[in-house]
């Protein structure tokens, strides 16, 4: 019991990691940024691609990190912006994006899965009858890390609470002279640095592959639609809702249906609670 | 050079200051002037363009012509941020604070763009004027009343350490004994030698804080003068102002 949840947390620190970085750009910019998935597979492959080179592993995840980053502040500047205020186009350009980024992937490094390695391969922390495997415990480490990091940016910073300002009415943020266009190029900044903290996190579990991220872009949304679209705390809840019960799912029910679980969720969410689980009058970043 | 007293050279000139939406135009070559300790306000019927001139100054709508000079710089061609930094502010329509942020992050988000050092300090000065505010600066701004959060909202504004401030409305749904009391506020901002531009459909506060005032009438200014004057004028006081007293 206590290893299901345990692989719960883990599921649910991937699924968090993600689904903030989604629903900040939701969140500032009301666009479902489906190419998320697009910069966390370049984010790998970056990653493996420079370790492959013979750069040490964390030269090459830094480097995984920094091109999401900048990888998603390309799609907002070249694409997302050019369509804010044709909200109706978003879906549209979003998937349009994700085909891209994956077609590059696939152009650049083909269609084979790649194994990332990491120095942490072979560590298996145990304690009682539970095991964590070290990539697992790796993930959950940095899942802390940097959700914590954006914790303090956005409830200590002016840029962060800028962006919370942004969230909530983003034209009385513009009547104080907040500059809209660098707030959503810095929300596509931190949610891909986010996409590539998820990549390089979770690629040493999997493969990497420019399919790699459908299935947690998936689950991700459920999350953010659980946690209440453009709410990071919400996003971070449900994450480890969603992961938890999609980790009882597998474990308990079978492995085949792990993402079914979660779109039961969703549905019955959608149902029960149209707002997501938290209950609040007004969208927010916090 | 006693000419021209120093009190009333203009803070803001604003010239033929046209702004469309698509194919409306929602505001007709409108000329203006502010002048700095003096409240100048501008009246007119709902959807007369009231709200689209003061966004026009601070560029936040589609300007299709004219001309905005602040403190005798043209600035037609800066963006908002810049000219919130150059000491413009606005008290938007319906206040417009971000409810389920604290009060204090409200007041500081009005001084954006300044360092830190900056905006502790103002934020210090504003709680020595609004003594009530250090005590509840921690909560959510929403939780405020109507006339606490106007008075927030006009703090917010002060954070810039404006030279000029536009207010759209201040008085709307505020009680009788509130409206008072941002009156009074306002009053004692334009004594510190602020320049206001007041946008306001309360006749008594109007009387109370405008010496002068421009009436706009679907887009176009039609009159403009002494604010004794205008009320004088039937025209003018029935169709613009109402008959709220
Ligand atoms: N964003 C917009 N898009 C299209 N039309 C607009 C927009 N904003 C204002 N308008 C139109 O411009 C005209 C002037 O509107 P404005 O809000 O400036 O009036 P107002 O004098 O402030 O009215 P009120 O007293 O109701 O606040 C109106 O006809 C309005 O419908
Ligand atoms: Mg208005």
């Amino acid at each position: 019991m206590i290893q299901v949840l345990v692989n719960g947390v883990f599921l649910g620190c991937l699924f968090a990691v993600v689904a903030v970085g989604l629903t900040l750009v939701y969140g500032v910019m009301e666009v479902p940024n489906f190419a998320h998935a697009g910069v966390i597979v370049l984010a790998a492959y970056t990653t493996w691609s420079v370790e492959h080179a013979g750069a040490p592993f964390v030269v090459a995840a830094l480097a995984g990190i920094a091109c999401g980053g900048a990888v998603s502040v390309l799609t907002e500047v070249l694409a997302y912006r050019w369509i804010i205020t044709k909200p109706a186009a978003a879906p549209a350009v979003a998937l349009g994006l994700l085909l891209i980024l994956q077609n590059v992937a696939l152009r650049l490094y083909g269609g084979e899965g790649r194994s990332l390695d990491t120095p942490y391969d072979t560590v298996l922390l145990k304690a009682g009858g539970v095991s964590l495997p070290g990539v697992k415990a790796a993930l959950i480490v940095l899942a802390v890390l940097s959700l914590g990091a954006l914790h303090l940016l956005l409830s200590r910073t002016s840029l962060g609470r800028a962006m919370r300002a942004v969230a909530q009415d983003r034209d009385a943020a513009a009547m104080l002279g907040i500059p809209m266009r660098r707030q959503y190029a810095l929300a596509f900044l931190i949610a891909g640095m986010l996409g590539g903290v998820a990549a390089v996190a979770y690629a040493p579990t999997f493969q990497v592959s420019p399919y790699m991220a459908d299935d947690v872009l998936l689950s991700a949304f459920v999350v953010v639609v659980l946690g209440g679209l453009g709410s990071v705390w919400g996003a971070v809840a449900g994450g480890l809702v969603l992961g938890v019960v999609e980790g009882l799912g597998a474990a308990y029910v079978s492995s085949a249906y792990q993402s079914a679980f979660g779109f039961l969720m969703l549905v019955l969410i959608l149902v029960l609670r149209p707002g997501g689980l938290r209950t609040t009058d007004a969208r927010r970043v916090a | 050079m006693p000419e021209t007293s120093p009190v009333l050279k203009p803070v803001l000139e604003v010239s033929g200051l046209t702004v469309a939406f698509g194919a409306t135009t929602a505001v007709r070559e409108v000329s203006l002037t502010a002048a700095a300790g003096t409240v100048t306000g501008i009246l007119g019927a709902n959807g007369a363009g009231k709200t689209t001139t003061l966004l026009g100054v601070l560029g936040l709508v589609p300007r299709r012509a004219g001309t905005v000079a602040f403190d005798g710089r043209d600035v037609t061609a800066l963006e908002t941020g810049a000219l919130v930094r150059a000491g413009i502010a606005l008290c938007p329509e319906n206040r417009r604070l971000f409810p389920s942020m604290s009060i204090e992050d409200n007041l500081l988000l009005g001084a954006y763009g300044h360092g830190r050092k900056v905006r502790r300090a103002r934020l210090d000065r504003t709680y020595e004027r609004f003594a009530w505010l250090r005590d509840r600066a921690a909560e959510p701004a929403g939780r405020l009343s109507g006339g606490q959060q106007q008075a927030v909202a006009i703090a917010r504004a002060l954070m810039s350490e404006p030279r000029l401030v536009l207010l759209d409305e201040p008085s709307s749904g505020l009680s009788p004994v509130a409206v008072d009391e941002i009156g009074e506020l306002l009053a004692g901002i334009a004594a510190d030698g602020t320049a206001m531009l007041l946008v306001e459909q309360n006749v008594k506060l109007v009387q109370r804080l405008c010496s002068t005032a421009y009436v706009l009438s679907h887009g176009r200014v039609t009159a403009s003068g002494p604010v004794a004057d205008l009320l004088r004028d039937d025209a003018v006081s029935d169709a613009y102002l109402g008959k709220a007293g």
